[in-house]
């Protein structure tokens, strides 16, 4: 009967226990190393056929990209996270999904070029791909943040 | 004894069920009570910042100097956001004009409205509408003497048990004409979440 009781407070205790997860959390506090300020050049959502085709090609188009968002997280485990390796695993995690499962994990990734704001030096421009957040859809001429996180991944946020 | 124990047990357990369903409760609060949902960026921690700021601006001798015989006229430029959180810095901004304002010693012009009120003005004059004689005129805004501009930062740090957010925002005023800051100010927010045993 104690046991009954007992059991009775746990299932309350786990009733009441409640746990938020949110892969794109742009609201939470983590270390930054720096922050640029820039507008959007362009922006644009890249497609499957595009990374594979570039992955072919050496990656001629993205190679020079900065990782953001995400994905870096997601894919680029280990401390080879560079391009290369986190788009490798995009297509490799899609292409494996789909003869293992017959599932498709959907990874919507955008390129964005950023304009830096122009210091004492020239301006300099920056592609990033990061995974696409509807909640923050990007425009030309977007007022941005670079925030460069502590991971060693950057993130493109709406400085408004 | 045991059925006692059994019926309170089995109560309990339906009351504590029963109060668990999913059922929308909305209330108003205390817009000023302390928010402590989690550990970023919230409600108090934009009205701390707004309220110090605004005190140490309006108490500055310097800025006593500055406001003894006029109200110098100032614009706000954006508070650069150097954390890692998506926070409204225009509604610090925001803030901070309004209680400015609000004291009587300074007065504003509102860079983002500058298209409105040309788009507002060029209707006056060019569409035939309003009487000539009535109309504003372009060319005839004042000119801020003042700019009030800032920065948010912060350091986090955190391990399995416990997080740690400090937060520093730093606000200057600066003479456009001069280019002397002739004050400046930071207020600094330090908040942590620890594990407890019992929280509810």
């Amino acid at each position: 009967m104690k046991s009954l009781l007992l059991t009775s407070l746990t299932l309350f205790t786990f009733l009441f226990s409640y746990s938020a997860a949110a892969d794109y959390d742009r609201n939470k506090a983590v270390p930054v190393e720096k922050v640029l300020f820039g507008t959007v050049v362009s922006a644009r959502n890249i497609s499957q056929e595009e990374l594979i085709e570039d992955k072919n090609s050496g990656w001629k188009t993205f190679g020079g990209a900065l990782i953001g968002g995400a994905i870096g997280n997601q894919f680029g485990g280990g401390s080879g996270r560079d391009i290369a390796t986190v788009l490798g695993a995009v297509i490799g995690g899609k292409m494996a999904n789909n003869r293992s499962q017959g599932k498709t994990v959907i990874v919507r990734l955008v390129e964005l070029m950023i304009e830096v704001d122009c210091t004492e030096q020239q301006c300099q421009q920056f592609m990033v791909i990061q995974d696409y957040d509807q909640q923050m859809v990007f425009h030309q001429q977007d007022a941005v943040r670079m925030v460069y996180l502590a991971n060693g991944i950057v993130r493109i946020d709406k400085q408004f | 004894m045991k059925k006692l124990i059994m019926i309170t047990s089995v109560a309990l357990t339906l009351t504590l069920v029963a109060g668990c369903t999913n059922k929308s409760v909305v209330r108003y609060g205390d817009a000023n009570e302390v928010e402590t949902t989690d550990i970023s960026f919230g409600s108090t921690d934009l009205q701390k910042v707004a309220g110090q700021m605004t005190d140490s601006l309006l108490v500055s001798p310097v800025v006593g100097t500055l406001t003894a015989n006029t109200r110098p006229i100032m614009f706000v430029e954006s508070i650069k956001n150097k954390t890692s959180e998506h926070i409204d810095t225009e509604s610090i901004t925001d803030s901070i004009s309004t209680k400015l304002l609000r004291s009587g010693k300074f007065r504003f012009v509102d860079m983002g409205r500058v298209e409105a009120a040309r788009k507002q003005l060029d209707y006056q004059q060019n569409s035939g509408m309003v009487d000539a004689n009535k109309a504003m005129q372009f060319g005839k805004q004042v000119g801020a003497q003042y700019m009030l501009y800032g920065n948010l930062a912060s350091i986090v740090k955190s391990n399995k048990d416990q997080s740690d957010v400090y937060y520093k925002f730093t606000l200057r005023l600066m003479d456009l004409e001069s280019g002397l800051v002739e004050w400046a100010d930071e207020t600094e927010i330090r908040k942590t979440k620890g594990k407890e045993f019992v929280s509810w």
